[in-house]
């Protein structure tokens, strides 16, 4: 297999978790003698953030024009978030580049609502979201934000983006099909790669459980939920100290507190935003991790990951990629039910530490051998080497297509389709020869 | 230009690469296949033709639609014509492009793609002032008029009239050979020879159906084909007069041209566009309305009078020599 020169298109500073997985996987591209280039995808005051080590060169992606990107790399690859900040500078270059899309999370509204704010604010977003999902999708008089959960399921802009990718990665099957639809490459389902890191063991301190969710506190990680799961149960209401390890808005913190009042749970531990030896630190304590999510709007959870890696129970939402952890190794919570089942997880756990220990060990094998950097490496070169080996196509498609714009046709114009139907049919052809080369066997 | 296609622009277009050659420069033509037809085709058309990839060249000169679209750093234009259904035939409704949406969206692709070509030429040249005015009017785009020279002005030098009218050229409708036919009932005696290729078969049906439904057949000589440069020069040569009835056409014509050199009078009629450019009613020839009568009119008196025909006809010589037209000034500006 030739070394492939990759472009990693990424945030690169402590503050960004996709940073911390993208590094990881490209260790062990560089581990395996690829020649990996990171190319940071930051804007705005996070492109001055230190980056971190890496096992090639780093620049910014604004240092290069197009055709240099394109002549120094035999693929570029690109992590894609929901976070402007860490990754607003990739968004420019879909339109000149072929770039495989490493989707992290469903809900890219976030991510393309930054970028409108240059490049035509509101009314450019409302265009956007109407071509994307058709004029019923926002009417009017709609406004354009709407509560998360229902963003993510009727307007969350992934498609937008995947559209704009030559091939695409998914980190859980949940979202994969509709990757799948749009994408006009290959998309493959691969496992979040996560290191594992040297993380303390529970304690055994009887008659407490420390819960702990870990990450930034957004309304749906069900932490009220949680707080009143805790209150409304007499055994776990003494039992129970819940610590948010992440970021918070102070009116979130606020109203959080102010259930735990009313429903006499202990006040909840804030720690504000920490980095990584700090929350391993902060872990030393915990019995719990809580992963209930809803709605879902990431493709997959490092935070998931975190938690079954940590050798602790874990409670989950049962849906999305929450869903996709294999039975008897979480506590999986019904969605809307997230209060009730966390409550009776919780009384039981109390009453059941053996099992509960059997099980996050179960849980803690299977994330550290599915989810290591070398079997996410293995599921991911092949489809770099698909996307090399069918480079040519692409920008002969891409040629024409250019060329046909420049009689001001627009995407959907008749003569557009039609030369993508003639690409279609070769790219088809070309399936089909590797497939006969493969002695029949599609991959 | 276009494989197995013939008229005045392929006729031009060989002698141009001809003359090239004489003048010392290694000259290649281009030709590619073209259609109109349907209208949608014409993208794929320009597609083609702004895809072409040329190496080993100083010059480009561009003749036709699309394929001066070709991309080229050093691009000269000598522009016959647009495609013209996307300009003013559009307007008077003789467009092949389909009056709705998506024919508006082709128009405004070939129009886009248009003024990128020229845009991208350093000088261009039209044939025609028409054709100059047209490229300002739609395009917007400013031309130096070089009118085409006569290809072979040796073999035209005239000679006796035989006492027949000679129509040459293309044989189509927009040509009208029919009208010359209809006119022949008006003209009792007039001789009239068509020569020149057909478009179709349908269009030499038609003319030879028309002389026997206009009772005239004994008085018209088809010669429907390409005739070769020596035979339509004895043609014309031999003739009392030329009859070239264009719609609207460019430029003078290489019909109206070779008449001239050969100092034989032209009748025309009055909407024939660039042909009245040098054509002047009772000084180089006669000038009628497209009428059937008034063409019978005119017939009657070039056979009637033909010391004042051949005086018409060496005023048209001495109008067509005053122009200048010949083919090293013409290379020359090309190459300049």
């Amino acid at each position: 297999m030739k070394h492939l020169r990759i472009g990693w298109a990424t945030p690169w500073n402590e503050r960004s978790s996709i940073a911390t997985r993208a590094s990881e996987v490209a260790t062990e591209l560089a581990r395996r003698g690829h020649l990996v280039t990171v190319l940071r995808i930051e804007a705005e005051g996070a492109r001055d953030l230190p980056p971190i080590p890496a096992p090639g060169y780093v620049m910014h992606i604004d240092d290069m024009c197009d055709n240099t990107l394109r002549r120094e790399f035999d693929v570029i690859v690109g992590q894609i978030g929901n976070y402007y900040d860490f990754h607003g500078a990739l968004i420019p270059r879909f339109d000149g580049l072929d770039i495989v899309g490493i989707f992290h999370d469903v809900l890219l509204a976030g991510l393309l609502t930054g970028w409108a704010r240059h490049h035509g604010g509101e009314v450019e977003l409302r265009r956007i979201v109407r071509q994307t999902y058709g004029a019923g999708s926002l009417a009017d008089d709609e406004p354009l934000w709407i509560d998360s959960g229902s963003l993510a399921q009727r307007r969350p802009m992934l498609e937008w983006f995947s559209k704009r990718t030559v091939a695409a990665v998914a980190h859980a099957e949940h979202y994969a099909e509709r990757l799948r639809r749009t994408c006009p490459g290959p998309v493959a389902v691969l496992p979040l790669s996560f290191v594992a890191p040297h993380l303390p063991p529970p304690p055994a301190t009887p008659g407490v459980e420390n819960i702990a969710v870990i990450g930034h506190a957004n309304a749906n990680k069900c932490i009220d939920k949680l707080i009143m799961a805790i209150g409304a149960s007499p055994i776990l209401r003494d039992r129970c100290r819940l610590s948010v390890i992440g970021q918070f808005e102070e009116e979130e913190r606020c109203r959080l507190s102010d259930i735990a009042t009313i429903v006499r749970a202990h006040p909840l531990v804030f720690t504000g935003w920490v980095d990584d030896d700090k929350l391993y630190d902060s872990l030393r304590n915990i019995h719990v991790m809580s992963c209930l999510r809803n709605p879902v709007l990431e493709g997959a959870s490092g935070s998931l990951m975190l938690a079954l890696a940590s050798g602790r129970p874990t409670l989950v939402t049962d849906h999305g990629c929450y869903a996709e952890v294999p039975p008897g190794m979480v506590l999986p919570c019904r969605p809307g039910h997230e209060a009730l089942d966390a409550m009776r997880y919780l009384e039981w756990l109390s009453g059941a530490r053996q099992e509960a220990a059997a099980m996050a060990a179960r849980a803690q094998e299977w994330v550290i051998r599915r989810h290591s950097p070398a079997a996410y490496v293995d599921g991911l070169l092949p489809l770099l080497e698909r996307v090399v080996e069918e480079r040519p196509w692409r920008e002969a498609r891409r040629s024409i297509r250019s060329t046909l714009m420049t009689f001001g046709l627009q995407d959907s114009d008749p003569a557009l389709q039609r030369a993508d139907a003639a690409f279609d049919s070769l790219g088809k052809i070309r399936a089909r020869e590797r497939c006969d080369a493969m002695g029949g066997q599609s991959r | 230009m276009v494989p197995f296609v013939h008229g005045g622009a392929e006729e031009l277009y060989i002698h141009l690469i001809r003359n090239l050659r004489q003048a010392g420069v290694d000259a290649e033509g281009m030709r590619i296949p073209f259609t109109w037809e349907p209208a949608e085709r014409l993208i794929d058309e320009m597609l083609i033709a702004r895809r072409l990839r040329l190496y080993n060249v100083d010059r480009v000169i561009a003749l036709k639609f699309p394929l001066y679209m070709v991309p080229w750093p050093d691009k000269v234009l000598w522009l016959l014509h647009q495609y013209r259904q996307a300009y003013d035939l559009l307007d008077v409704k003789q467009s092949n492009i389909p009056d709705d949406d998506r024919g508006r969206e082709i128009i405004s692709a070939i129009r886009k793609a248009d003024n990128t070509a020229f845009s991208e030429s350093r000088h261009i040249y039209t044939n025609a002032p028409i054709t100059a005015k047209r490229l300002w009017d739609y395009n917007g785009v400013q031309s130096g008029i070089l009118r085409p020279p006569l290809n072979d002005p040796e073999l035209f030098l005239g000679g006796q009239s035989s006492g027949y009218v000679l129509a040459t050229g293309r044989v189509n409708s927009a040509k009208r050979q029919f009208m010359l036919i209809q006119a022949l009932r008006h003209a009792p005696g007039v001789r009239l020879v068509v020569a020149g290729p057909p478009d179709s078969a349908s269009d030499a049906d038609y003319l030879r159906q028309l002389a026997i439904q206009e009772g005239v057949e004994d008085r018209v000589t088809f010669e429907l084909r390409l005739l070769s440069r020596q035979e339509l020069a004895q043609r014309v040569n031999e003739a009392l007069a030329v009859a070239y009835l264009p719609f609207d056409e460019d430029s003078f014509g290489y019909c109206t041209m070779e008449a001239f050199c050969a100092a034989k009078p032209v009748l025309t009629v009055s909407d024939s566009g660039g042909v009245l450019d040098i054509v002047r009613d009772g000084q180089t020839g006669v000038v009628v309305a497209p009428d059937p009568e008034d063409l019978g009119s005119a017939l009657r008196q070039l056979a009637a009078r033909p010391a004042h025909s051949a005086a018409l006809g060496r005023a048209g010589r001495e109008a067509l020599e005053s122009a200048r037209l010949t083919w090293p000034t013409t290379v020359e500006k090309l190459l300049s």
